[in-house]
């Protein structure tokens, strides 16, 4: 690990966004239900990348960050692919013009969707020697 | 490519069962990347369910993209891919397998299965007697003990006793009253649960405890047995800054009631002329008397011993400081530099109280493996040779032969007893009695008996109470066998035994000894 300061500020940001996006999932917030809806996968797909969010995200937090950090990729690689190919990828709102850029609640879930990977991809790598039986081959 | 066999004429030997793993690989790997797509496609079009697949494999084939193309230090991942792994996987389990499943009853080292069962058994306090044979090979090469035509009686046997110090006229000469010694295990190499049960252990059943080179003997202390305290090259506890002696930390120890003898440690059978880099924590710091925050390291030899006077002047040093019987602790090596050792104590009129003698197959927590497998006399080698040298030096009645290196048993120690020896020391063997599963994980402070941890969780499977009680049976059981087969050899006392009480194969040097008994043993 070369930036030991870097990799922890990663793991903090990770994690304490994963948990706000898993306690989002759990309260069923409206933008949660409508997306899951989209992908025919409310309300169990929700509950199951909740707990999958709130395993990631604690993992993050913890020895485990190695393992907490591939889980939370994956997680945001399945949002990827579920704003790819089923929720689009609009930045902004539809009731705003673009020269106004504020951003819309998707577009803000996007950005850190964005950043959670960014991070998570960065502590994943960083910490590759730390997973179990692959780790020693990384 | 798989080579294939090939005959004198070119055409190709095919076994039936024979698979080409480079196809099986190469299939595998198209595989993975073909089974994403299709997962990919399911979740697209069946349900969206699928992706968590989908972002596994993704993670698969990246990963195998990474292993094939990208690394280069595993050759087998490089050439085949992700399978590879599962050779990795069966290989870091394989020693369990082995030692679970596999490996037969005596084939294990250093102890085989039969030899730690033995061990379990007696400190147990189960039956130790086998059914319809023994186990072990009956070869030319396997060394046995002479018994008698004539038994020795229950009544008619002598109890042990062996008095060190007592040719110096030593007012602090010390009797041992019973044939087994705990060897020299620190606190350090072991945790404090496993040093205070050994030594409750100890002092239950009567038996002398070595401190090992750990430094003050804090764990050792606080149970009340009768101790050794060893000085090892790094002089923990009883050192400088610069790691020589510091005599007024010695006087110290050598002051506590318990702390009986001093054994200086030249060298040991797991690593004979090396030393080492030690474990250290704060508290380990703190008894070893070394600073906490840079490595500690055991110097190869004592800085005060550069030759044979040197030497001999400074075992004169520790008995003059400690006032207590000194013996010093080697693994034979060079025979010519014992002899020259020996004549500068004739010289000097220095002799050590006792001599341990440890063989090259001794244990350790950490040694290089080349020291642990290749370096030094073995004990059965070694100890004919000390024994015969401090007898042509005219000086075997004033020291005492300690002797060390697998001696678990009844039957190795008296072996060992008949090569010379006049008490037998052991330490893995009281290691097995509290429990140790030979997991070989001592140098890595996991030990998952809580033995050579220091790790609270794990020693917490360690109960001082329960294990004392372990260590009692276990000499015990041991006591019962020496009087068992030194009624067999006919002898009535421990030192009675001798060379014709034991038969080497003609394999070694030391038969050529066996063959040759001492100008004062007569033939009974």
């Amino acid at each position: 690990m070369k930036r030991p300061w870097l990799t922890f500020m990663a793991q903090g940001i990770a994690g304490l966004i994963v948990l706000c996006a898993a306690v989002l999932k759990f309260q069923g917030a409206s933008m949660s239900v409508e997306a899951f809806a989209a992908l025919g996968m409310e309300p169990t797909g929700r509950y199951i990348v909740g707990c999958l969010e709130l395993l990631a995200g604690l993992m993050l937090w913890s020895p485990f960050a190695a393992l907490g950090a591939v889980l939370t990729t994956g997680v945001m690689c399945g949002a990827v692919i579920a704003h790819a190919t089923r929720l689009g990828i609009s930045m902004v709102s539809d009731s705003t013009s673009v020269a106004q850029t504020s951003l819309s609640p998707n577009g803000l879930a996007l950005a850190s969707l964005t950043l959670v990977l960014v991070c998570a991809i960065y502590v994943a790598i960083s910490r590759r020697k730390e997973l179990p039986f692959i780790g020693d081959t990384l | 490519m798989r080579v294939p066999a090939v005959f004198g004429n070119g055409r190709v030997m095919k076994t039936a069962l024979a698979i080409d793993l480079e196809k099986v690989a190469r299939a595998a790997n198209v595989g993975l990347v073909v089974l994403c797509g299709l997962v990919a496609l399911a979740g697209h079009y069946v349900s969206f369910y699928f992706h968590f697949l989908t972002v596994a494999l993704i993670f698969g084939v990246l990963l195998n993209f990474y292993w094939r193309h990208v690394q280069k230090r595993h050759a087998l991942l490089a050439n085949f891919g992700w399978i590879a792994q599962f050779r990795y996987l069966v290989e870091s389990v394989g020693p369990e397998l082995r030692q679970y499943l596999f490996a037969s009853d005596t084939e294990e080292r250093p102890f085989s299965r039969v030899e730690r069962a033995e061990v379990y058994r007696k400190a147990k306090g189960i039956d130790a007697s086998e059914a319809f044979g023994s186990l072990r090979d009956f070869s030319h090469a396997d060394i046995k003990v002479r018994h008698s035509f004539y038994p020795a009686d229950e009544a008619e046997m002598k109890p042990f006793e062996v008095v060190v110090g007592a040719s110096r006229g030593l007012a602090s000469a010390y009797t041992i009253r019973r044939p087994v010694m705990i060897s020299a295990m620190s606190y350090g190499s072991l945790g404090e649960n496993a040093v205070r049960a050994l030594a409750r252990g100890a002092k239950r059943a009567g038996i002398v405890m070595n401190t090992g080179e750990g430094g003050f003997p804090k764990y050792h202390l606080m149970e009340g047995c009768d101790l050794i305290f060893q000085l090892g090259t790094a002089k923990f506890g009883a050192r400088d800054a610069e790691g020589r002696l510091d005599e007024a930390r010695l006087a110290d120890i050598a002051a506590h009631d318990a702390v009986k003898m001093i054994e200086i440690k030249l060298s040991q059978g797991a690593k004979p002329g090396k030393g080492g880099l030690e474990k250290i924590t704060p508290k380990i710091a703190e008894l070893r008397t070394v600073p906490m925050g840079q490595d500690v390291v055991s110097p190869a030899h004592h800085l005060e011993c550069t030759d044979a006077a040197s030497t001999v002047a400074f075992i004169q040093r520790i008995q003059r400081v400690s006032g207590l019987p000194t013996g010093i602790k080697f693994c034979l090596g060079r025979t010519d530099e014992l002899r020259a050792l020996l004549r500068e104590m004739k010289q000097q009129d220095v002799v050590p109280d006792f001599i341990t003698v440890d063989g090259a197959e001794g244990g350790t927590g950490a040694a290089p493996k080349s020291f642990m497998d290749y370096v030094g006399l073995p004990l059965f080698e070694a100890l004919p040779f000390v024994d015969d040298m401090l007898r042509e030096e005219g000086l075997r009645d004033r020291v005492v032969i300690f002797a060390a290196g697998k001696l678990i048993s009844p039957g190795k120690q008296m072996q060992a007893l008949s090569l010379g020896a006049d008490v037998v020391y052991t330490a893995r063997g009281f290691m097995l009695a509290i429990g140790c599963i030979q997991a070989l994980e001592c140098n890595r402070n996991t030990c998952p008996v809580g033995i050579t941890t220091h790790h609270p969780h794990l020693q917490k499977g360690l109960d001082i109470e329960a294990k004392a009680g372990r260590v009692v049976n276990y000499v015990e059981a041991l006591c019962r066998g020496h009087r068992e087969l030194l009624s067999a050899t006919g002898r009535t006392a421990t030192r009675d035994l001798n060379r014709q009480n034991i038969y080497l194969p003609v394999l070694s040097g030391t038969a050529a000894l066996a063959a040759r008994p001492h100008p004062e043993e007569t033939v009974q």
